[in-house]
């Protein structure tokens, strides 16, 4: 049993509504996994459950062996689809707190990041766009030695010139022991990075693949294959 | 990691606050250099001055007071910010455990509240020694005269028979403010629970918790004054002094003490398991 992060049976139900209905994959070390389904279909309630941002209705998360806790969070690196920071601190006291925090955080990496980006590391975050605010968000998270790089929205909010760079640094800067689940709709733009695929629908798995046998298996690219399981 | 924890909630709300207490620094005093304008220009009686001594003397009691209250809601504000909106993906994704964050924050909470006080009541005391307002002077007289009480009321060892309900009445207004920050953290924490209007239920339940504690305590007091304390004869401070003896008070702080210990330790707890069972973040 090598998988780095194994879910089983996860079921969240809010009432009567059932967001994840017996939710099972495993991830092994290595693997860059792209998570997709349309809107509301449970990618980011799946994304906190692993996170143990929220605890499921039934099922089991084991993360290196551990259930989520103190022990999955040293090792898990998390990017939210919202932005997260404190304004009032600078970009220096984030990346301290980070620091302080995380015992395997990269401080070098973190600051090659910043100035590759020319982002002023005494400036406010308040006084950043918000779409440097997403890319200082994402360095942090990438300058970690995590075991597994959650992402969730990396691209969506920052323009087509710097996807291709975020992209690079995404698949750059994890360690190659590491695993990455990217969660988007904009799959064109990663696909070419993704190993496997999990497709997931009205809280379910519809398809968990490799991308390379998708692709030979359907004779169709990922996009458009998302586009013809996703139909309306 | 405790350490860490109250290391940055401490700086977040230190810059929050060094603005409003330097404001309320500087009001006093300016109101104390008008008092003394007014001190060497006592025999003109200028009308104008009057009236601005008169409205600044009721802006620093307002002030003083508001600092207090204001200090107690950005407290609880900030452990909603910090732990149920988007921060909230940051603060509940660290390595540390609930009771690290949880204890940390009441921690800080609770080391704001008492900055405050100081800074209000040493704001006060400048003001009631230089002001020329008579509310402030009778202030400092009544001030002047609780420490000669004290020390006039002191036995054969040297020791004031009121030292120790003194420092009961003081251990338990410390375990009341902590206890009063759990009380607000623990309904962020029900109110987070809800899928919409989370500040809205917050304010919800602190309402119908501070309505169900309140009736519960006249019930105990009630209950509690019939068994140990006659009002009409134990709680006669003269006869008291004169006896030496303040049990009835001392009975009553220590029963309102392990109370208060009590509620802060069950509001604590709550808090910790709701955010580490039931945490619902937007």
């Amino acid at each position: 049993m090598n998988e780095l992060l194994s879910l089983n049976g996860i079921t969240k139900a809010y009432g009567a509504n059932t967001v994840l209905d017996n939710v099972s994959f495993q991830i092994k070390p290595g693997r860059i996994v792209g998570l997709l389904g349309p809107n509301g279909s449970g990618k980011t309630t799946l994304i906190k459950i692993i996170n143990s941002l929220c605890t499921p209705t039934s099922g089991e998360v084991l993360i290196q062996g551990n259930r989520p806790g103190i022990e999955s969070k040293k090792i898990v690196s998390y990017l939210p689809d919202k932005l997260y920071f404190n304004d009032y601190m600078t970009v220096k006291e984030l990346m301290e707190y980070y620091m302080d925090f995380y015992n395997d955080f990269n401080q070098d990496k973190c600051l090659t990041l910043l100035s590759n980006l020319q982002i002023d590391v005494n400036a406010k975050i308040k006084t950043l766009s918000k779409g440097t605010k997403e890319k200082v968000q994402l360095i942090m998270v990438m300058s970690r030695e995590a075991l597994l790089y959650v992402l969730d929205e990396p691209i969506g909010g920052v323009d087509p010139a710097s996807r291709d760079y975020i992209l690079n640094t995404i698949i750059n800067n994890y360690n190659p022991e590491a695993s990455i689940i990217i969660s988007t709709h904009l799959i064109s733009d990663i696909e070419t990075i993704l190993d496997d695929c999990i497709f997931l629908q009205n809280g379910r798995i519809v398809v968990y693949n490799s991308v390379e046998a998708l692709r030979m298996d359907k004779n169709m690219s990922i996009d458009e294959l998302f586009r013809e399981v996703f139909r309306c | 990691m405790l350490g860490k924890i109250i290391k940055y909630d401490f700086k977040n709300h230190f810059k929050m606050f060094i603005t409003i207490y330097l404001c309320v620094i500087a009001a006093t005093l300016f109101a104390c250099g008008l008092s003394g304008i007014n001190r060497l220009l006592l025999d003109k009686d200028i009308q104008v001055l009057n009236i601005t001594i008169g409205l600044l003397t009721g802006i620093i009691i307002v002030a003083a007071i508001a600092l207090n209250v204001l200090t107690f809601l950005i407290v609880i504000y900030n452990f909603y910010k910090s732990m149920v909106t988007n921060e909230g993906y940051l603060t509940n994704t660290l390595p540390v455990t609930k009771t690290e964050l949880v204890i940390g924050k009441n921690i800080v909470g609770f080391i704001m509240c008492i900055i405050s006080i100081l800074v209000s009541f040493g704001c006060l005391l400048l003001y009631s020694v230089c002001s020329t307002s008579p509310i402030m002077k009778s202030f400092f007289e009544s001030l002047k005269n609780a420490f000669k009480s004290f020390n006039m009321i002191i036995d054969e060892n040297g020791f004031s028979f009121i030292a120790f309900p003194l420092i009961l009445f003081i251990a338990t207004a410390f375990i009341q403010l902590y206890g009063n920050i759990t009380y607000g953290y623990l309904c962020v924490s029900l109110g987070q629970i809800m899928n919409k209007n989370k500040l809205l239920w917050t304010i919800i339940f602190a309402v119908g918790i501070n309505f169900i504690l309140q009736t519960v305590s006249s019930f105990l007091v009630a209950i509690l004054s019939t068994l140990f304390i006659n009002i009409n004869r134990d709680l006669d401070l003269a006869v008291m002094v004169q006896n030496n003896s303040l049990m009835p008070f001392n009975i009553m702080f220590i029963i309102s003490f392990v109370l208060d210990l009590i509620l802060a330790m069950v509001f604590s707890i709550a808090t910790i398991k709701i955010l580490d069972k039931k945490l619902n973040l937007e």
